[in-house]
């Protein structure tokens, strides 16, 4: 398709759209000013904020009917501007650069509160900061540089690489990578936002332990929307995780085998699976802790949970966290080092096998170790302590396979090598300090103290961000099409090696300091902690060589040859144009980084478009000369951003609620934009204007297999683990609980089994509306959706009704353990239940306008496997409350 | 062919046994609590866990197409319940005590 047939069917935009975010922003601001003011009476600013909500609602109506932000191609090929490129795009460069950069943002937020730390511990006694300004630095600098700086920029350079890695065409779902992109984008920005917001922001450290962090000792709206970021942030990451499964399971290209799979594409994949199983642990654990916060629950802060419950849950997640951060980092390793070492990667079956058989199971069985303080019963140290000890075996093989790889080797000392051999010194050095810690009786003495603080950032900054400076490098000519300056990229490698290792080297002689303190009078920390600040300061201040580096590179740097590294993996390798010519595909193209700043000494492409954006020619797209004959085709959606958007101003309302005059007004702008994005993606599907195109992976081991039907699985994997984790705590406070209702004194069994009865009848009609579809009966699949719609509908009004009950009888999540846990699941299970049945509205309007045929039912299937899936989990929830 | 059509045939099924098999279970659930936790709490729940279990084995394998899939997919929903029982047992080990 040459550009000419882009050519622009402009529809100029509309004056409505401007005039709605033009309301929009009035209304916002006007709102905070006027409540900030605290503007008349408490009923006037009622009524206000009412008119708010209704003015939004009204909004919302009109732009359904009118479709205002529709992303079809003809009112979005002329979006050829470079904002609209950055904000709209869904292609797995752009996104990936987006990622990089912004993460470069977070770790600059991550960094100086870093230095704000270390300023307030330069000498004894110090009052730089305050305790609690001490102590939301120290929560949020750890929060923002795991979540928000380490793991998203190992997930830039998966955006870019792992597509090319394995000749795909793009992620397997391009408009929810974009999605996961604006949520981290914008989860960052509320929980850094939350520090200008009363209360301050998180400050009970980035383990959050509970009790600490529940209302009565870190109350206000400011910690609960850094929770509520961080909640957001963890559903970027579920889409993230299901996004890459799905596309290193099915979009591999021709003749990409499992055993062809580039080594960094390999731990990306370890690092999916973990993630894709470890968050939804520390979802519900969040939203356990925001219902505590919010709605009047108990679970971490009565004496049956507490905060023996909080460290399981959180643990549990948190071990899986330190290798979802390192394994990247450990992939990109295993690239550079056979490149610069002249030397084929030794020993790489026995790495991925100690991986992925040893590293990634094993990595849910540890947890305990990061609680040998509390009181969990001595066998279960021991075991903990067996298994701790165990996990560092396999790392023991990646380490000699890398030592063994680089040895004899004709090394090339560049700058990426220089990393990649920093990176395993210094794991190695913060590696042999955990298997101290995995000691429970030298844990007794460790835990706590400056030494787990000097092991932990060995291992998750050394060994971590080292590992991916060294991808920095070696992919830097790949993005940008320019080298990068040799000198100023040894000279950030040289001040980086020593400033870390006089940041952190000292702390290990700190052993008794404990690491929580906000100032000390101990004249023997003195020392140590004035070391520890100047390398704070050298090492904080060395990293803006490699943004010096890049940004002059990329403006004046010597153009690239295509493989300056003379590696073999296939990112360097022409891209492939993915046009269908009798079943196959040729291949035109020559490398085109996405940063657009030359394609190094390529062969000059006569209008071919670097089709590796292309998914299909229905989707939307717009074009952007990135060189003197390349055009890259950008596919644009509004809708992952708007969505985004939508859902943190929602979260703001939400965190404000105990303000309610401004809380509701902002909830419901928020909420309002976020359903109209999530109408407007409906349109999209229903229109087909950006279709996922249907088919089986045809690859080992799914060959039968759907691609939604991949993604609808992980989705449904991670969920169990959301469920496990509510009815785990459920379990372990009633075990706790010194008494407990019996069956049927304050859950009717009747009422419950008639709830039950409702839904599991759903289920077969489910199914029927299913067959119906496939002897291609729309009618009948029409009929028995909406029977299902009803059976659901029936079930959440009988829920509701039991609640309303519940109140009436005075009985609030507050009263008792077992409506605390009682409250809380059933409505994350309603919730479920809802979603569904919005689903179905979906299904049923597309179904009216003829969306589904005989061939083509694969959502009514999804469908039914969520429904199912949601009814299966009733069957437990039923058992727990109302029979057992 | 698209790719639902390829073995439509297989994958149907009459669903009202299993609907009906599902509901017998959920009775027998109830009827236990009524009937048997008077004589033994603990063989009560077990068994109402158990047939918990049975339940929602049927709506999985029927109504969430499980039977009808590839092995391998059934293979990898194996995934979570090793995780799900590790956690249970540790978290609920650490209350024994």
């Amino acid at each position: 398709m040459g550009e000419e047939e882009l050519a622009p069917v402009v529809k100029s935009r509309p004056s409505s759209q401007t005039a709605f975010y033009a309301i929009l922003a009035v209304l916002v601001v006007a709102t905070a000013v006027l409540v900030d003011l605290n503007y008349g009476t408490p009923a006037e600013r009622l009524v206000f904020s009412e008119v708010v909500i209704i003015w939004g609602a009204l909004l919302l109506l009109y732009f359904i009917f009118n479709r205002p932000f529709i992303t079809t191609g003809e009112s979005f090929r002329k979006t050829e501007s470079w904002v609209k490129r950055w904000l709209y795009t869904t292609n797995h460069k752009d996104i990936g650069i987006l990622y990089i950069v912004t993460a470069l943002f977070y770790a600059f937020v991550g960094g100086m509160l870093a230095e704000f730390m270390r300023t307030q511990l330069v000498v004894p006694e110090n009052h730089f900061l305050s305790p609690l300004e001490y102590n939301e630095a120290v929560s949020i600098h750890g929060l923002v540089m795991i979540f928000w700086f380490l793991s998203p920029l190992a997930f830039g350079f998966a955006n870019y690489f792992v597509p090319l890695q394995i000749k795909a065409k793009d992620l397997a779902f391009p408009r929810l990578n974009a999605l996961s992109y604006w949520t981290y984008a914008f989860s960052g920005l509320l929980v850094v936002s939350a520090f200008f917001l009363p209360g301050g922001d998180i400050n009970g450290g980035w383990t959050l332990y509970s009790p600490l962090t529940s209302n009565t000792f870190m109350p206000g709206p400011g910690p609960t929307l850094g929770f509520a970021g961080f909640t957001l942030l963890i559903g970027s990451i579920t889409i993230s995780s299901i996004n890459f499964i799905v596309t290193l399971v099915a979009e591999r290209g021709p003749g990409v085998t499992w055993s062809k799979i580039p080594m960094f594409t390999w731990f990306i994949l370890f690092t999916v699976v973990q993630m894709l199983f470890a968050f939804p642990d520390l979802l519900s654990g969040m939203f356990m802790l925001i219902a505590d916060r919010l709605a009047g629950t108990i679970y971490f802060t009565s004496t049956a949970g507490g905060a023996l419950l909080w460290d399981n849950i959180f643990w549990f997640f948190g071990h899986p966290e330190v290798y979802i951060v390192l394994l990247p980092a450990f992939g990109a390793i295993c690239e550079v080092l056979p490149v610069f070492a002249r030397k084929r990667l030794f020993g790489k079956n026995a790495i991925l096998v100690a991986t992925f058989a040893l590293v990634v199971p094993f990595s849910f069985l540890v947890w305990g170790h990061h609680m040998f303080t509390t009181p969990i019963p001595p066998t279960e140290k021991m075991a903990f302590m067996v298994s701790t000890m165990g996990i560092s075996l396999p790392f023991d093989v990646i380490v000699i396979a890398w030592l063994i790889t680089i040895t004899g080797g004709s090394l090339r000392l560049k700058t990426p090598f220089l990393f990649a051999l920093a990176s395993i010194v210094v794991f190695i050095i913060g590696g042999i300090a955990g298997v101290f810690l995995a000691s429970v009786p030298l844990d007794m003495l460790f835990r706590g103290s400056y030494f787990v603080v000097a092991h932990f950032h060995y291992v998750m900054v050394g060994a971590s961000v080292f590992g991916l400076f060294a991808a920095f490098y070696y992919w830097f000519p790949r993005m940008t099409g320019r080298m990068y300056n040799e000198f100023l990229g040894k000279l950030h490698f040289v001040l980086s090696m020593i400033s870390f290792n006089l940041l952190y080297f000292p702390m290990f002689f700190l052993m008794d300091m404990p690491r929580r303190i906000v100032t000390y009078n101990v004249p023997s920390w003195a020392l140590p902690n004035l070391l520890a600040t100047i390398g704070a300061y050298i090492f904080g201040a060395v990293q803006f060589i490699l943004v010096a580096n890049f940004i002059q590179s990329m403006r004046n740097g010597p153009p690239a040859p295509a493989n300056p590294w003379d590696a073999d993996t296939p990112e360097w390798e022409p891209e492939h144009v993915f046009e269908e010519v009798n079943g196959g595909f040729t291949t035109t193209a020559k490398i085109t980084p996405a940063l657009g700043l030359g394609a190094g000494n390529s062969p000059p492409m006569a209008k071919t478009p670097a089709l590796d954006a292309l998914r299909s020619s229905e989707q939307p797209a717009t074009t952007t000369q990135v060189g003197p004959n390349v055009v890259v085709r950008h596919h644009v959606s509004t809708r992952p951003i708007i969505l985004s958007g939508g859902i943190s101003i929602a979260l703001l309302g939400l965190a404000m609620l105990q303000y309610a005059y401004l809380g509701l007004p902002i909830l419901g702008i928020g909420a309002t934009i976020a359903v109209m994005a999530i109408v407007g993606w409906a349109w999209d599907d229903m229109n087909s204007v950006f279709r996922i195109p249907e088919g089986i992976t045809e690859k080992w081991p799914f060959n039968q297999v759907s691609r939604l039907k991949l993604g609808m699985w992980s989705l449904i994997f991670s969920d169990i683990i959301l469920f496990a984790t509510i009815l785990t705590a459920d379990a372990y406070i009633r075990i706790n609980s010194p008494t407990w209702p019996a069956p049927n004194t304050l859950h009717p069994i009747v009422l419950g089994a008639i709830s039950t009865f409702i839904l599991l009848s759903s289920s077969p009609a489910a199914y029927m509306a299913l067959d119906s579809i496939r002897k291609g009966s729309t009618r009948g699949m029409l009929s028995w959706l909406g029977v299902t719609l009803a059976l659901g509908s029936i079930f959440d009004g009988f829920e509701f009704y039991e609640w309303w009950q519940l109140f009436s009888q005075h009985m609030y999540p507050s009263t008792s353990n077992a409506l605390s846990t009682y409250f809380f699941t059933v409505g994350i299970h309603a919730t479920h239940v809802l979603i569904g049945l919005l689903v179905m509205v979906y299904l049923i309007i597309k179904g009216l306008k003829g969306g589904f045929t005989k061939s083509n039912h694969e959502a009514v299937e999804m469908f039914g496997i969520y429904w199912s899936f949601v009814d299966a989990l009733w069957v437990f929830i039923f058992a727990f409350f109302f029979l057992l | 062919m698209r790719w639902c059509q390829l073995d439509e045939q297989k994958r149907r099924f009459n669903p009202i046994p299993i609907w009906l098999a599902v509901l017998v279970s959920t009775g027998i659930q109830i009827a236990s609590v009524y009937k048997l936790r008077q004589y033994s709490i603990v063989a009560t729940d077990t068994l109402i866990l158990l047939v918990g279990a049975f339940e929602v084995t049927l709506i999985g394998a029927y109504f969430m197409h499980l039977k009808f899939e590839q092995k391998s997919l059934l293979a990898v929903a194996l995934i979570p319940i090793f995780i799900v029982g590790a956690m249970v047992f540790g978290i609920l080990a650490s209350v024994v005590r």
